[in-house]
């Protein structure tokens, strides 16, 4: 009788415990059976509002095209965009020059032949005023596919996370 | 000289004809014997807030306008300091019985400034970018420490301190475990977690619905009623374009409060249930029938139904609540 009484108030507490334990389940289990990420890719930093090239890929590799800038859109300095190489086993970014990355044959769609997409963080700030200097961290950039999420070390800076574009997933290098 | 039989018998008899609710008996209960130890809200209780309040209000404005002058040391103090003098002096009242009344003001104080200070202890020497897992850290040792507090003294401001450190420290640890996760879609996740919240609420309302902290039910009832179905209403989504599970149970849902209403004897549950029938109607004909019936049209079938589902709230009200 005494447990059917409090059996509300049992259940009024566990609730947010079990959601919470739930949730831990949820972020581990698909790391468990998801496959990691295989595949390199190659991704531009603009680093400006202004920049007069742009890369695309075109029949699996990479081509500049030259972006001509009306003299009265010119908002000095002009950036040229900078190019970096993902390894996907090391989950480092290295600078790679136009002429290195040309070699590579890349898939350029959003999704790489293993399932995954770079995609943003979903950070909350949190609902404390004093630390709203340092509450978002936009330069984070995570793999999402198959339920799982690995985040990806990526050259991106505060100042120019919003610049990230990724070019194609490396096939392999001719 | 009625028996115990017969005072039962004629109790049953004018609760039967409505004459008599539940909670009238519960309070001549309470005014005879005195045992459950709360008393009515009273004036001079908004005024020792509201005067915390405002002596909290003077120690912000007067640290803030000295805040750069300070050191990290002196910063803390001000303010975890402040903190744990002012639960200091709420102890020390609450040990006299003729200051006793003053003790929940100075608790109250100390709930503002206890987690500020920590908060400002680690911005100061902590990892001031990590907010959300700083968050975690707050609401887990002002829950510690008010929920301890309740366990010793059986305050019900202590009770209300720990509910709300409990709720904040859900929301802090969750955000912390799918911190930047994009697998979890924020907005979403947040939804389920304050229709979670609310139904919480609301069976802890109802587990202390006659015992010594009955004063808790009808706040608990009101805001978990409200989050419950503002969250379900919300996960209905807003896209006229498509039709979710959750839009499709939400009138369910409010129709499943009121029938709650009548069971628990609950004007929350019955007011939120109505009140959210009522927003419904009016987005599922903005959304469906306005552009085959035109807005005239449904504004004149939203007006009916709003006034049929009003009347019919105020009947199940007499009928069946009538506290």
């Amino acid at each position: 009788m005494r447990f059917k009484e409090q059996l509300p108030l049992i259940i009024g507490i566990s609730i947010p415990i079990i959601v919470t334990v739930a949730v831990g389940l949820s972020i581990w289990i698909p790391t468990l059976y998801a496959p990691k990420p295989v595949y390199d890719f190659i991704y531009s930093v603009n680093d400006g509002y202004t920049f007069d090239q742009q890369y695309v890929v075109q029949d699996e590799h990479l081509t500049k095209r030259v972006v001509p800038i009306p003299p009265k859109d010119v908002y000095p300095p002009i950036y040229t965009p900078i190019l970096y190489y993902y390894n996907a086993e090391t989950d480092s970014s290295k600078q790679i020059s136009f002429e290195d990355a040309k070699n590579y044959r890349l898939n350029a769609g959003v999704i790489s032949p293993d399932g995954f997409e770079v995609v943003m963080g979903n950070q909350d700030g949190g609902i404390f005023p004093i630390f709203f200097g340092g509450m978002n961290d936009y330069q984070s950039r995570y793999l999402r596919g198959h339920g799982a999420a690995y985040r990806v070390n990526l050259a991106l800076s505060s100042q120019d996370y919003y610049s990230f574009r990724l070019l194609g997933w490396v096939l392999d290098q001719e | 000289m009625m028996n115990k039989h017969d005072v039962l018998q004629a109790i049953r008899e004018l609760h039967a004809r409505g004459e008599l609710s539940r909670s009238e008996v519960l309070h001549a209960l309470e005014g005879k014997h005195g045992s459950h130890g709360g008393r009515g809200f009273k004036i001079t209780d908004v005024l020792y807030f509201l005067g915390g309040i405002i002596v909290l209000s003077g120690i912000t404005v007067f640290i803030g306008q000295h805040w750069e002058e300070l050191n990290s040391l002196t910063r803390v103090l001000v303010t975890f300091g402040s903190g744990v003098a002012a639960y200091a002096v709420g102890l020390t009242f609450l040990q006299r019985t003729e200051y006793r009344f003053l003790s929940g003001t100075f608790f109250f104080l100390s709930a503002l400034l206890i987690p500020t200070g920590i908060a400002v202890a680690l911005h100061e020497w902590g990892n001031s970018s990590d907010i959300v897992f700083a968050e975690v850290i707050i609401s887990f040792l002002s829950l510690l420490t008010y929920a301890a507090s309740y366990a010793v003294f059986k305050k019900h401001y202590f009770l209300t301190f720990s509910i709300i450190f409990a709720t904040w420290f859900f929301f802090a640890l969750t955000n912390w475990m799918t911190a930047d996760n994009p697998v979890f879609n924020g907005e979403t996740f947040m939804e389920y977690r304050v229709l979670v919240t609310g139904l919480s609420y609301m069976l802890l309302g109802y587990s202390f619905r006659n015992n010594s902290l009955s004063s808790f039910t009808r706040p608990l009832y009101t805001i978990g009623a409200l989050g419950f179905l503002m969250a379900a209403f919300a996960l209905g989504g807003f896209d006229r374009d498509t039709f979710t599970l959750w839009e499709f149970m939400f009138p369910a849902l409010c129709f499943g409060f009121i029938f709650l209403s009548t069971m628990v004897r609950s004007n929350e549950f019955l007011f939120a249930g109505s009140f959210f029938l009522m927003v419904d109607i009016f987005k599922i004909t903005s959304d469906y029938f306005t552009d085959s019936f035109g807005w005239p049209l449904s504004l004149i079938l939203c007006g009916i139904a709003l006034i049929v589902i009003g009347f019919v709230t105020l009947r199940v009200q007499k009928k069946y609540i009538r506290d």
